[in-house]
């Protein structure tokens, strides 16, 4: 994987972990400007994750187009994903 | 990664709750040919599998499986939804419900919680793959032998189609199976070694 790709990844884990976590949060404690913040970061993630999928490999089944990108490109223990 | 996603993979709408099939469809949750099982053990095996395609229908399929917990979990709820003590007791859900109460756990029919021992990662490419066509086999058996106990046709509905994936599947691997011998083998004999460990 390229660095430039390598790099997206990060910045598509880095965004999970804020919706994940914000996510959690709002699950239980409604709050109005936190949940605009967890809308912003869907929009930003969905964007990030386009831009992956078109240049690297998708990120789930539905994103393999054509599907054999789905068994062609490297799973993520293999070292070649790193 | 996994995320989820807020859907049954087939609907599940049972109108009269029976206890006393709740105590047999258990096994297809935790049962030793049950849906938790098979979900952890497809999704163990990818690791030590030397070939993409064969890595992708094991993601493909132990993700399904994982859908599969869910919807017989769902059946087990519907199933067992506003009970007095005295249907509890009639249908024998008693034993488990001095435990459990109604909640969802997994254990085979004969009561005895679901075991690691019966889901097998052996790290042998031929063998794991053997071990799946037998185990979706084996999970086909039980629905069909759950068929023969089940009138309900709310309850037969989403069982049918729970055993008609266990065929999808043995289909599937058979594919994998055919994959591996193609890569790995010398096409006269079914077995050499282990693609995975021995290069």
């Amino acid at each position: 994987m390229t660095d430039s790709c390598q790099a997206l990844l990060q910045k598509i884990r880095a965004i999970d972990l804020q919706i994940i976590d914000s996510g959690l949060y709002l699950n239980a404690n409604p709050c109005p400007e936190a949940e605009a913040f967890y809308e912003t970061l869907i929009r930003e993630r969905a964007a990030l994750a386009e831009q992956y999928e078109q240049n690297t490999a998708p990120l789930t089944k539905s994103a393999a187009i054509p599907v054999s990108r789905w068994t062609e490109t490297p799973w993520p223990w293999e070292r070649e994903a790193d | 990664m996994f995320i989820y996603e807020k859907k049954l993979q087939y609907p599940v709408k049972i109108k009269n709750p029976n206890p006393a099939l709740a105590k047999v469809i258990i096994s297809q949750l935790g049962g030793p040919h049950g849906e938790l099982g098979a979900a952890t053990r497809y999704l163990q095996q990818r690791f030590s599998m030397p070939d993409r395609r064969i890595i992708g229908m094991f993601t493909d399929i132990g993700t399904e499986e994982l859908g599969h917990i869910e919807m017989v979990s769902a059946i087990l709820y519907q199933l067992t939804r506003g009970l007095s003590p005295d249907a509890i007791k009639k249908a024998g859900f008693d034993t488990y419900f001095v435990d459990h109460t109604t909640g969802v756990y997994p254990q085979a029919a004969s009561g005895v919680p679901f075991s690691t021992e019966t889901l097998s990662v052996s790290g042998d490419v031929f063998a794991d793959i053997h071990e799946n066509l037998a185990a979706e086999q084996k999970a086909r058996l039980s629905y069909d032998n759950i068929l023969r106990l089940v009138d309900d046709p709310d309850v037969k509905d989403p069982i049918r189609f729970l055993r008609e994936r266990e065929i999808v599947h043995y289909q599937r691997f058979g594919d994998c199976l055919g994959i591996a011998q193609e890569t790995f083998s010398n096409k006269k004999n079914f077995y050499q070694y282990n693609p995975a460990f021995d290069k």
